[in-house]
């Protein structure tokens, strides 16, 4: 093994909250919308902006990586990164969750995106419409004589749902 | 609640809503003004009548309305997933159009469970090149073309179908270029003979299970396996004891196997297996392997995990021992095994050697009574492995004292390893 220490290339991203983040290149080229940008502007030292991102977001998302890229090249690479999505997911609450669609889909990330939209499908499955109403932040903008018209024309899909245990 | 946040925009919308049943994702019609046409445009189509509440025919008939329903108001360009499970019957010809609908959509995953008689599956779903899951579950008619070919199909389950002919397996699978999972469940019947060849270059994983509705001595099967890259094997099969000829080529070393089947001795399944690393084997008829057996069994070159279940013999735990030199792990599991009231190992062949066994570290005997025969094989195995580190013992019907009893009779037979620890556990 060489003596000398192998100089990581740092890329800096700022947040829509004006806070600067140091990350490796490495992690940085996974968000695809950073890469596209570094494939043209090679040269640039400038900070990279990222207007649609919070700070609380991109070092979440920085975190996944960093312990992503640690796993990457062993022999039970698929057994480890897949207990740490669970994990991972499971940490994080409605909010988070939405935010981090948000941000994952901007910065074109399709695999964690991937992760996220079923860890929010999950947590939607077989609960009520009241549920995925207060999910989504959704206001309910039906007259009671509207909603039980349209209720009526798909009865089936509002048969036998379990109650929310939330 | 800040609104951007809350505010996904459609296309993530679909996104999450895809994953989710077609039931429910319909529901979502009713969240609120823009939610009303949202559902029309998920790109995944997932029908299970599983939650029909009941069987009536009212209740069939809310199920086939809401199906044709949704099949004509959805306009997705392209559905990535099209489920259909219906465990009730509705009329081949309604079912059949349901298939038909979805077939134009560009589909890459592809579930259906149907039990109607005559049903067909048809030949526009063998022109979809962008297929790449397909599962076929029930007395479906497939009728493989000669010239099929899926270039992505990477996961493929044809459980309980019908084929035109018995050519039909082995044509299906010699056309998948990238197949990584397969499961066959098939009934093998002189009305529906199967040549079970599967060759496949890419193939890792592979569930075989076949039942056999034979009324007398058929002629001998054939199996062929040809997958160089396959890691796990699971085979059952159950119905007439036949001899059955394996052919296994390329078999790879570094395999895991678990096989439930009613007899090995009246196949050559066991010396196909000879290269695995990992074996996981149960017996399921009551019966005791007859002498001219034992010289039947190959010598288990790489084999390093070994679990026994079911209604084996103690003469062939320790035929299996005694044919594996890198054996690690051994469990055998004394629930249905053949009892011969001791003295079995008088069965056993005289010119043992006495290096094998020398890297037998784990020893688990499962359901474990402490009879005169589970014990033979206790002492038999302290007194010739060298290495082993630990020999646990699990029961449920042992009492404290009886486990007691059976600790101190253990603490007296000798044993070759200077590094041992037992333990006896209930079984949880």
């Amino acid at each position: 093994m060489s003596m000398d220490t192998v100089k990581t290339k740092k890329i800096t991203l700022r947040t829509a909250d004006k806070e600067e983040f140091e990350v490796d290149e490495a992690i940085a080229m996974e968000f695809g919308t950073v890469k596209s940008f570094l494939l043209e502007n090679p040269e640039s030292e400038d900070p990279i902006p990222l207007p649609n991102v919070s700070s609380k977001c991109l070092s979440t998302i920085i975190e996944y990586f960093t312990s992503h890229l640690a796993f990457r090249g062993s022999s039970s690479e698929e057994d480890e990164a897949k207990a740490y999505n669970e994990q991972f997911v499971k940490a994080q609450d409605n909010e988070s969750i939405k935010e981090l669609i948000l941000a994952a889909n901007y910065l074109d990330i399709k695999d964690m995106l991937d992760e996220l939209t079923q860890a929010a499908a999950d947590r939607l499955k077989n609960k009520s419409v009241e549920y995925a109403r207060r999910f989504f932040g959704v206001e309910n903008d039906f007259s009671p004589e509207e909603e039980a018209a349209l209720r009526e024309e798909h009865k089936w899909a509002f048969e036998g749902v379990d109650p929310d245990e939330d | 609640m800040d609104d951007k946040i809350s505010n996904l925009p459609d296309d993530l919308l679909h996104r999450i809503l895809s994953f989710l049943p077609t039931k429910q994702v319909v529901a979502t019609s009713v969240l609120s003004k823009r939610w009303v046409r949202l559902w029309t445009l998920v790109p995944t189509l997932d029908f299970d009548d599983a939650d029909l509440c009941r069987s009536d025919v009212q209740a069939k008939m809310k199920f086939m309305h809401f199906v044709y329903r949704v099949l004509l108001l959805n306009k997705a360009r392209c559905i990535e997933k099209f489920r259909l499970l219906c465990y009730r019957i509705y009329g081949h010809s309604c079912v059949q159009t349901w298939i038909f609908s979805a077939m134009e959509r560009d589909l890459q995953e592809v579930d259906i469970l149907a039990n109607e008689e005559l049903l067909k599956l048809p030949s526009d779903l063998f022109l979809m090149k962008k297929l790449k899951t397909l599962k076929l579950n029930g007395q479906i008619m497939v009728d493989v073309p000669v010239s099929v070919c899926f270039p992505r199909l990477k996961v493929l389950h044809l459980l309980w179908c019908k084929y035109a002919n018995a050519e039909s397996i082995r044509c299906f699978i010699s056309g998948c270029l990238s197949l990584e999972e397969l499961h066959i469940n098939a009934k093998i019947s002189p009305e529906n003979m199967v040549n079970l060849n599967i060759s496949t270059p890419t193939l890792k994983t592979l569930y075989l299970a076949l039942r056999y509705e034979f009324d007398d001595e058929p002629d001998e099967e054939k199996i062929e396996i040809n997958a160089p890259a396959l890691k796990y094997l699971n085979f059952t099969s159950w119905g007439f004891i036949r001899p059955t000829q394996y052919f296994v080529e390329n078999f790879p070393c570094s395999i895991e196997a678990n096989i439930i089947v009613p007899d090995f001795t009246r196949t050559q399944l066991l010396r196909a297996l000879g290269s695995v690393k990992c074996l996981r084997l149960t017996w399921h008829l009551d019966f005791l392997v007859s002498r001219q057996a034992y010289d039947y069994y190959p010598l288990f070159a790489n084999l390093t995990r070994l679990e026994l279940h079911g209604a084996i013999t103690w003469p062939v735990v320790a035929l299996f021992v005694e044919n594996s030199p890198k054996l690690e792990y051994l469990l055998v599991d004394c629930k249905k095994l053949g009892r011969n009231g001791g003295c079995w190992r008088s069965l056993l062949k005289p010119d043992v050697p006495t290096s094998f066994l020398s890297s037998l570290s784990r020893v688990c005997f499962e359901n474990f009574e402490a009879f005169e025969d589970e014990m033979e094989m206790v002492e038999y195995l302290l007194a010739i492995a060298r290495m082993l580190r630990t020999m646990e013992f699990y029961t449920n019907k042992m009492s404290l004292y009886s486990r007691l009893c059976f600790l101190e009779k253990l603490s007296t037979f000798p044993r070759s390893s200077d590094h041992l620890s037992t333990s006896i556990e209930l079984m949880s």
